[in-house]
């Protein structure tokens, strides 16, 4: 049985104004249970698309289904179901986290009896206890964005929209959102958009790239990390020139190396496609004690994600034209390769 | 209906936090008393001092009630999207509530102030030449013409970004209007026609059609002007 998209975007156009093009035909579905993470450079149109799936913004052209559900600028019962998080998060300056939260909680038609508890678990979960008579106009970027964390969740929605929910936080603090989206994805729909990749492949279950206001990418992770042509494996190594230069000999006789760049006490070294990524780290092994070193940290894989995506920048860069003829064609969804790698 | 009443409740308790709301309304209230004392050394009629203190509300109040009703959205502008209109909350509650809470603070102050001072004046004075209906009368002509003031500068605030240049526009406006209905042969519309209207109005001589003219001049275009802040605002991007 398919699943079910709780989000469906059809031909979503913005343009503001005559002058800029911020989204461009997006045709996006985030699955129901998916925690979708929305990729792209600054001004790929992010923040746009969260905005629109709000109706906090009207589009050009296209439309937006949250639950089945159009959405506009009156679409309060949609958002009944959405908690946002938007980046560095404004709040009323003379308000307190206690106050403010009331107030979401009034708003998202709570009743006293389930506010009350409820903005008090939040305020403890995202920290700001030691904060909670503090006026939010006294607040770091970290602390709203906590703030606008325990706003989102206020309503206890089923699906979240956070858009770079990591802004303005401590690496403690990064790391917690992070498990945080985890925790939430076993029960919710969450999008997050980030530009730190790293986050994006930890957390995510699925993946959307958009560039220049295209989505030029829409799959799972797995999709998407097939798109990179080349497996990696970075092996650094303990010792001086002697003992590297002697790995780099030995390396040549490993079965299965495609090649190897050295960087530092570092090697990049290439399997050749379809070879066994065991057996290659085993010959890795038993080369470096060959050369007397020892090994400091190896690792697989390692910026397979930032790798895929730069790779898809480049590619929707270079093929301006070929994109434009399959819209005048009819052709895929605006260029958008739909979990398939690109040929 | 709660998200509404929430919002009208907010915007309430900010009104009443700001200086402005309070400084008009000590200032207001004090002029309104120098100016009841005074009568009774001057032995003028409780129509004229009424009039007066009504009319200080037209001509140097206006201000406040232009900087009360400008601050309503502009100023809320970065914190709108984040924190009230992303969460279950139409476009028209929000606006709404801005509207009927900035009408009813200028609503307090203004009834307030000069049914109390009118009071005082008739209690008070030498020639009390006024009756409750007629000082009743009164205030609903200056009040329409001030909830009018507020209707525009709400709007005013929903389009412009910037309150302080929504706040000089709307004086600049105020103060020339007369002059516009003047040439276009509407002086009712005028809030300076109210001058001659006003003692008029308190001591019962008023003409018999300028007693639904100017109300009915004031109260179409604010709800006119509320169903176009509405309609605006609903398909206005954040």
């Amino acid at each position: 049985m398919a699943r079910l998209d709780v989000i469906r975007t059809q031909n979503l156009t913005k343009i503001y104004g005559h002058r800029k093009i911020a989204l461009n035909a997006v045709e996006l579905r985030v699955p129901k249970g998916s925690i979708f993470g929305f990729l792209g450079p600054n001004g790929a149109g992010k923040t746009t698309a969260f905005r629109l799936m709000l109706g906090l913004q009207r589009p050009t052209a296209g439309r937006v289904e949250i639950l089945g559900k159009r959405v506009g600028p009156n679409s309060s019962d949609v958002r009944r179901h959405v908690g946002y998080l938007p980046t560095n998060p404004e709040f009323p300056p003379d308000m307190t986290p206690i106050t403010y939260l009331d107030f979401v909680g009034v708003l998202c038609g709570l009743s006293r009896e389930a506010r009350s508890p409820r903005l008090g678990s939040l305020v403890r979960a995202v920290g700001l206890l030691g904060a909670q008579s503090q006026r939010i106009g006294t607040f770091s970027t970290g602390m709203k964005t906590r703030l606008g964390i325990a706003a989102s969740l206020m309503n206890d929605p089923s699906i979240l929209l956070w858009d770079e929910p990591c802004s303005g936080l401590d690496p403690a603090g990064r790391r917690h959102t992070m498990d945080l989206i985890t925790w939430l994805g076993r029960t919710k729909t969450i999008v997050v958009s980030s530009h730190i990749l790293g986050d994006i492949d930890q957390v995510c279950t699925h993946v959307g790239v958009l560039s220049d206001g295209q989505l030029i990418f829409s799959g799972t992770m797995g999709e998407m990390k097939q798109r990179i042509h080349v497996d990696t494996l970075v092996v650094e190594l303990s010792g001086g020139d002697g003992v590297l230069e002697r790995f780099r000999a030995a390396s040549r006789a490993i079965e299965g190396l495609d090649g190897l760049e050295r960087e530092g006490s570092r090697f990049h070294l290439r399997p050749v496609p379809g070879a066994s990524l065991g057996e290659l780290v085993a010959a890795v092994a038993g080369s470096v004690r060959e050369a007397g070193g020892d090994i400091l940290s190896l690792s697989t894989g390692q910026g397979r994600m930032e790798d895929a995506y730069l790779q898809m920048l480049e590619q929707d860069g270079a093929r301006g034209f070929l994109r434009a003829c399959g819209d005048a064609e009819g052709g895929e969804a605006n260029g958008c390769v739909r979990g398939t790698p690109a040929s | 209906m709660g998200a509404y009443v929430a919002l009208l409740h907010r915007d309430l308790v900010t009104i009443a936090r700001s200086w402005v709301a309070r400084g008009w309304l000590v200032l207001s209230a004090l002029a309104a008393a120098v100016a009841v004392l005074g009568q009774s050394t001057q032995g003028l009629p409780a129509s004229q001092v009424a009039a007066q203190i009504q009319l200080t509300f037209l001509f140097l109040w206006s201000i406040f009630v232009i900087v009360i009703g400008a601050s309503a959205v502009a100023p809320e502008s970065g914190v709108l999207a984040d924190s009230v209109l992303s969460r279950p909350v139409t476009r028209s509650q929000y606006i709404l509530a801005k509207l009927t809470a900035r009408s009813f603070a200028v609503l307090v102050v203004f009834v307030s102030v000069a049914g109390g001072s009118a009071y005082a004046t008739w209690r008070y004075s030498k020639l009390p030449d006024v009756s409750f209906a007629d000082v009743s009368l009164g205030v609903v002509h200056v009040l329409t013409a001030l909830l009018f003031l507020v209707a525009v500068s709400v709007a005013m605030s929903s389009v412009m970004r910037t309150t302080f240049v929504a706040i000089v526009a709307l004086v600049l406006a105020w103060y020339s209007v007369g002059a516009l209905f003047e040439f276009l042969n509407v002086s009712f519309l005028s809030p300076f026609e109210l001058r001659t209207s006003l003692p008029e109005c308190l001591r019962g001589e008023l003409d018999a059609d300028l007693l639904w003219k100017i109300p009915l001049g004031f109260g179409i275009p604010t709800v006119a002007v509320w169903l176009a802040t509405l309609a605006y605002f609903n398909y206005k991007d954040l």
